[in-house]
């Protein structure tokens, strides 16, 4: 063991004395052979051994020290040596490891730099001089723990120390200055006004301040360039000017930052800290806008992608950011929330509050004062169809960074806006559809702050307005357009609304009408004419007592009229008193039973319900009982065509004279229908058939389903239904 | 004597002390590696739900669903290539061997079909709008198209149900019902998720209340329907002959024998169901003056277009979805059916477009004079988009198009959204998406993400698993953002 400790220190002590002459005559060390190079590229993973070796070596000096404090006194002394022989032979041997590796390890460092692709720099000469140094200290360890131990701790601390140093140092110069803390700290400095900042000044050479003047300042002056300031940058380097004003993809500056790392022109050189995609970006766009030295902000044409990296990298936030407003208590937030009060805070990031008090008819004082303790999160409050006092808006004044109040629909005036007009940060606020006049734009205009004012449906002039957005660019007013002149605008009314008791009746039936929209007339007629605006207005309810056709529109001043509904009454001259079927409708319709067809009940008006007799593929056969004889022209039986449900019109009704045990006598009429193509709305319809004037009781009625859905319906081949709801004697 | 055995419990100690701190910061390092939330915010899943998790863009979402699917090619994605092959099959090359519904896989042949609409572009963001949509037209520099979206389900059901719950299982909770937990509601008289349903002349595609159901989430999540007749939300009236007084009474005594047994059991549906009982009382009065449209101006009418009259449809819907925005409802869903236009589609697609057109681009144009627009998010879109070959015959003036799950375009404004502005591109086919791609996860996260949620932090412990909407994936496409 001692053998090889030995040779390893004469090893350790050749190369240190070659490292301190490489040091003292580096000038004049040419081009190294190719073997050379490989070697010092190995540097990186042989400088590890000395840094493990060298703590390990102190940590086992430690416990040394410990065993021999507390162990001596307890077992017997001669065991104690053992163990501390041991370790010190130990010890002995890492030693010459560790000023071997050392050695080694510095020695590869100076190859690796004389190799090339290294930039002089501060970091680069004192990570080489402790490197020799620490090399130098772990030499001498060995020797100093062997004759001179009052020397041999401090040198051990001293060694520790400069290896710390040195790693901490290599690695500034691979990875940069700021490697290690980079992650903490948010070196940019915050712009509090973005649009007042002047670009190059306050975006621009900050990246060139924090990149480039490492190796671009008065004292290094690479390549003869300074990147100090707009001056020096407009005067170039060795090379000349090294942008174009206005071109930044034939500029030199530009163009080496985007040459690959590894390429020997790209800047900042390989191993320092680089600027990121986004500062590439704003240089880029700044070059290309003229880079201007005094341009602000605001006035410079930043596309969106530009804007969102600048706000990302410099915004300081809204002035109410900048103000650091602490978070209030959960537990209060939540304790006063409640239903009638909503108390919200609007996200983790941020402290502010959110008050909802909307729809509320009446507000009590001491709900707003509740809120006191939060005013300083307070931002927005919604107060929309509320009904507010001068003294609660007073209050509400109160909260000092209310940055968006809501009084839409609210039952504010100018002297409510007169109190708030003095919030510092009030950006937002809403009176559409309140008491406000024009003197709200004198008031807002006061609000420095503001940005959005709404006076959608208030009395405020449009052509105020117009003066007003002029002379406050910076404040977007939403208001009511004026669609007058806006002829697209001009609507078609839609269908009145009538509402309908029964198309077929014995009696009499009623009618009403309405319109959702105030102010239109609807007009009608009973004698099959169109209506205009010459027939009768409707007031109250309808009553009609024979059959007739309903026409029905609805007009107004400044739209167009309305579609002409019709509507076809049935009035039954006679009343059946008995039904019986001759053909069992469908199990799941049978409506109330056979008389559903003679109870004046309709079905509705789009689909079967329980008043409808429906058959699937089968024809209706119904025997009718007027009670005694009467004198009849004819009948009319109401039926259901709803296509999607496979609800066809019968294609015939035939109406027979009858017995009283029924027995068919004699014909009386027949009518046919054809249908041909695809209906999508379900609808009612009536058959009638008309016969010679006569006297009859009893009657049978033929209802003719088609059997089979014809070729024109996508289900063709199936079944078809007809549901039949009503049948009447005129 | 006593000092050595001090000495030698001081040297145990520190043995153990030693020995412990090794293995609990091996521990802790390898748990921060497991888990790299694990130093960073514990506090946060103790904290009440309602607080967003960053600064939310949008306070509330009203989201216009086109059921059934409105073909992408005939509204927004202007294919003039289609014309000019006008009957060609589709080359194999651009179909890769996409899985067909069974209703055109059987086709020998696919001919691809132009639209047979104009297409023009418009505003300062030169957007492509066919004919069909001339209000939309005027709106585009207000309005962001998001031209790449695919899905991966092929029919409605699925579709709609993967959009709206992130899975084409049915079970999981609606969007609406996930940012109701996620941010609970504003207005507590009204219920934070609100459905609205309507029918266009068309192939009307059944909806299932499911698709708004809250899942596993508590019910009181769950989307509330809104019917167009004299009852606009059902069982909410009390019964003839109960006055409010003796209504009152009896909610207070049940909610008392409530409380006895959540005390008992601590079974949260109970107090689930407290809430429900006293959230139905106050609506008995907050719905009826909500969905009262009478005290709408005429202009608003006017701009809403004639439809808006007639209770029911899509245009009367949007007036209502504005309504209950500006009164702080969260979330307003509503469904436009009969856009599945496998046949007739010209005709069809008329019929669903004037339906549609007017009051979808109103609303817009209502939200942003009543400075609504800056926190409100509207969506526009279907399930997923259709074919650019013809189903069936194809003639000079008549086609039918098929689900088309690779590509369709849906459109979003407001709150944060970039307005003027078209995202992603489709191959000149129309088939596939050629440019940034927008998955249907990606589109939930986004739009969480404009409420201030963050999609892989919202989530509920079901039957041993986690779940979120956006199931394990989910991009925020941070382009469409202002």
């Amino acid at each position: 063991m001692v053998r090889i400790k030995n040779i390893l220190l004469s090893a350790s002590l050749v190369i240190n004395i070659m490292l301190v002459f490489l040091w003292l005559f580096e000038s004049g060390i040419q081009q190294l052979p190719p073997w050379i190079k490989v070697t010092g590229r190995l540097h990186p993973m042989v400088l590890h051994f000395p840094i493990a070796m060298l703590l390990l070596i102190a940590f086992l000096e430690l416990l040394n020290i410990g065993s021999k404090n507390t162990k001596v006194s307890l077992t017997d002394s001669n065991a104690s040596t053992t163990v501390n022989h041991a370790a010190t032979t130990t010890i002995d041997l890492l030693l010459g490891i560790t000023a071997f590796t050392a050695a080694l390890a510095a020695l590869c460092g100076f190859f690796l730099l004389y190799g090339g692709g290294y930039e002089n720099s501060n970091d680069l000469y004192w990570h080489k001089i402790s490197g020799i140094i620490t090399s130098l200290i772990a030499g001498l360890l060995s020797w100093l723990r062997g004759i001179k131990k009052l020397f041999y701790f401090p040198a051990l601390i001293t060694g520790c120390i400069m290896l710390i140093v040195t790693g901490h140092l290599g690695s500034s110069v691979t990875h940069g200055d700021d490697f290690i803390t980079a992650p903490l700290m948010a070196k940019t400095k915050r712009i509090k006004d973005i649009n007042e900042a002047v670009v190059y000044e306050d975006m621009i050479q900050p990246i060139f301040d924090d990149k480039c003047i490492g190796c671009h300042n008065p004292n290094k002056r690479k390549g003869e360039l300074l990147l100090t300031g707009y001056k020096e940058l407009l005067k170039g380097g060795e090379n000349g000017a090294v942008f174009l004003p206005g071109n930044a993809d034939s500029s030199v500056l530009f163009n080496l930052l985007l040459l690959p790392a590894n390429d020997d022109r790209h800047m900042p050189p390989e191993g320092k800290p680089q600027p990121d995609a986004g500062e590439i970006a704003i240089i880029r766009w700044w070059i290309s806008n003229g880079a201007d030295p005094k341009q602000k902000f605001k006035d410079a044409k930043s596309p969106d992608s530009i804007t969102k990296i600048i706000r990302a990298k410099y915004d300081a936030g809204s002035a109410l950011d900048q103000l650091n407003i602490d978070f209030a208590d959960i537990d209060l937030i939540n304790k006063l929330d409640n239903n009638d009060r909503g108390v919200k805070q609007l996200s983790l990031e941020k402290p502010y509050i959110n008050i909802f008090m909307a729809n509320r008819k009446t507000i009590s004082n001491s709900e707003i004062e509740e809120l006191m303790p939060l005013k300083d999160q307070i931002t927005g409050i919604d107060l929309n169809y509320s009904n507010i006092t001068n003294e609660q808006v007073k209050m509400i004044a109160g909260f000092p960074h209310l940055r968006a109040i809501h009084f839409e629909n609210s039952n504010v005036n100018d002297s409510a806006i007169s109190i708030i007009a003095g919030l510092k940060y009030l950006e937002y606020l809403n009176v559409s559809n309140t008491n406000v006049t024009n003197a709200v734009l004198d008031l807002a205009s006061k609000i420095k702050s503001l940005n959005r004012l709404f006076l959608y449906e208030t009395d405020v002039n449009v052509d105020r307005i117009t003066v007003f957005r002029k002379t406050k660019p910076n404040i977007g007013v939403g208001y009511t357009p004026d669609l007058s002149k806006d002829t697209s605008y001009r609507g078609k009314l839609t269908d009145p609304q009538v509402l309908i008791d029964s198309n077929m009746f014995l009696n009499n039936a009623t009618v009403k009408m309405k319109y959702r929209l105030k102010g239109v007339d609807i007009y009608f007629t009973l004698n099959g004419r169109d209506p205009d605006s010459t027939s009768t207005i409707y007031k109250n309810p309808v009553r009609i007592d024979s059959s007739s056709t309903l026409k029905v529109i609805a007009m107004r001043a400044g739209w167009q009229e309305s579609k002409t509904l019709s509507f076809k009454f049935e009035k039954a001259s006679q009343q059946f008193v008995k039904a019986k079927l001759e053909i069992q409708p469908d199990k799941r319709y049978p409506g109330n039973g056979d008389s559903s067809l003679i109870d004046f009940k309709r079905g509705a008006i789009d689909g079967a319900d329980e008043n409808d007799i429906g058959y699937e593929g089968n024809d209706m056969i119904a025997w009718l009982d007027l009670g005694n004889k009467c004198s009849l022209n004819g009948l009319s039986a109401s039926y259901l065509v709803d296509h999607g449900s496979f609800v066809l019109a019968p294609a015939q009704m035939e109406v027979w004279a009858a017995t009283e045990d029924g027995k068919k006598l004699n014909r009386l009429g027949v009518v046919s229908t054809r249908e041909s193509r695809l209906q999508k709305v379900a609808i009612r319809k009536l058959l009638s058939v008309r016969f010679p004037r006569q006297s009859l009781r009893y009657v049978i009625v033929k209802v003719k389903n088609i059997g089979k859905i014809p070729a024109w319906h996508p289900s063709k081949g199936s079944k078809s239904w007809i549901f039949i709801d009503e049948i009447i004697a005129n | 004597m006593e000092k050595e055995i001090l000495e030698q419990k001081l040297n145990v100690n520190r043995r153990h002390f030693l020995s412990k701190l090794s293995l609990g910061i091996g521990g802790a390092a390898l748990g921060s590696l497991l888990i790299p939330d694990l130093f960073g915010k514990p506090e946060e899943d103790k904290l009440p739900a309602g607080i967003s998790h960053f600064a939310p863009r949008a306070k509330r979402v009203i989201y216009l669903f086109q059921s059934g699917a409105p073909s992408q090619l005939d509204l927004f994605d202007y294919k003039p290539l289609l014309n000019k092959m006008q009957g060609q099959d589709l080359p194999a090359s651009i179909r890769m061997g996409q899985r067909l519904t069974g209703m055109t896989s059987g086709q020998k042949e696919f001919p691809l079909a132009g639209s047979l609409f104009k297409f023009n572009q418009y505003g300062e963001s030169r957007a492509w709008v066919s004919e069909l949509m001339p209000y939309t037209s005027k709106i585009v520099d207000k309005i962001c198209f998001v031209k790449s979206m695919h899905t991966e389900a092929i029919n409605h059901d699925p579709a709609v149900t993967f959009f709206q719950t992130g899975s084409q299982q049915p079970g999981r909770p609606s969007m609406g019902s996930w940012l109701s937990y996620g941010l609970g509601s504003e207005n507590k008289n009204l219920p934070g998720f609100c459905v609205f349903l309507s029918r266009g002349k068309g192939n009307i595609q059944p909806l299932a209340s499911r698709i708004w159901g809250s899942g596993f989430l508590d019910s009181v999540h769950q989307g509330v329907q809104f019917r167009s007749a004299k009852d606009p939300v059902l069982y909410l009236q009390d019964p003839e002959g109960l006055d409010k007084v003796t209504r009152r009474k009896m909610l207070d005594k049940i909610a008392e024998l409530n409380h006895l047994q959540l005390e008992e059991f601590q079974d949260p549906e109970i107090a689930t169901r407290i809430a429900q009982y006293e959230m139905a009382y106050r609506m008995q009065t907050s719905v009826p003056e909500v969905m009262d449209i009478n005290d709408e101006p005429e202009h608003v009418f006017k701009l809403y277009g004639p439809d808006s009259m007639k209770s029911g449809t899509f245009a009367a819907n949007c007036i209502q979805a504005r309504r209950l925005a500006e009164r702080g409802v969260r979330f307003v869903q509503l469904y436009h059916m009969g856009w599945d236009q496998h046949g007739s589609l010209p005709r069809d697609i008329r019929n669903l477009s004037k339906d549609t057109d007017q009051p979808s681009a109103a609303l817009i144009m209502d939200l942003e004079q009543r400075g609504l627009l800056d926190d409100t998010l509207v969506i526009w879109g279907g399930e997923f988009g259709r074919t650019n070959y013809c189903q069936g015959k194809l003639s000079v003036d008549d086609y039918g198009r098929d689900h088309h799950p690779r590509c369709f375009t849906v459109w979003m404004a407001g709150a944060g959204v970039k307005p003027g502005f078209v995202y992603g591109e489709t191959d000149e086919f129309g088939y596939n998406v050629v440019k940034d791609p927008v998955h249907v996860h990606d589109f939930q996260a986004t739009v969480m993400h404009l409420l201030g949620i963050n999609h892989e932090k919202l989530i509920f412990k079901h039957q041993g698993r986690r779940y979120r909407l956006t199931d394990v994936s989910g991009k925020v496409v941070n382009d469409l953002f202002t």
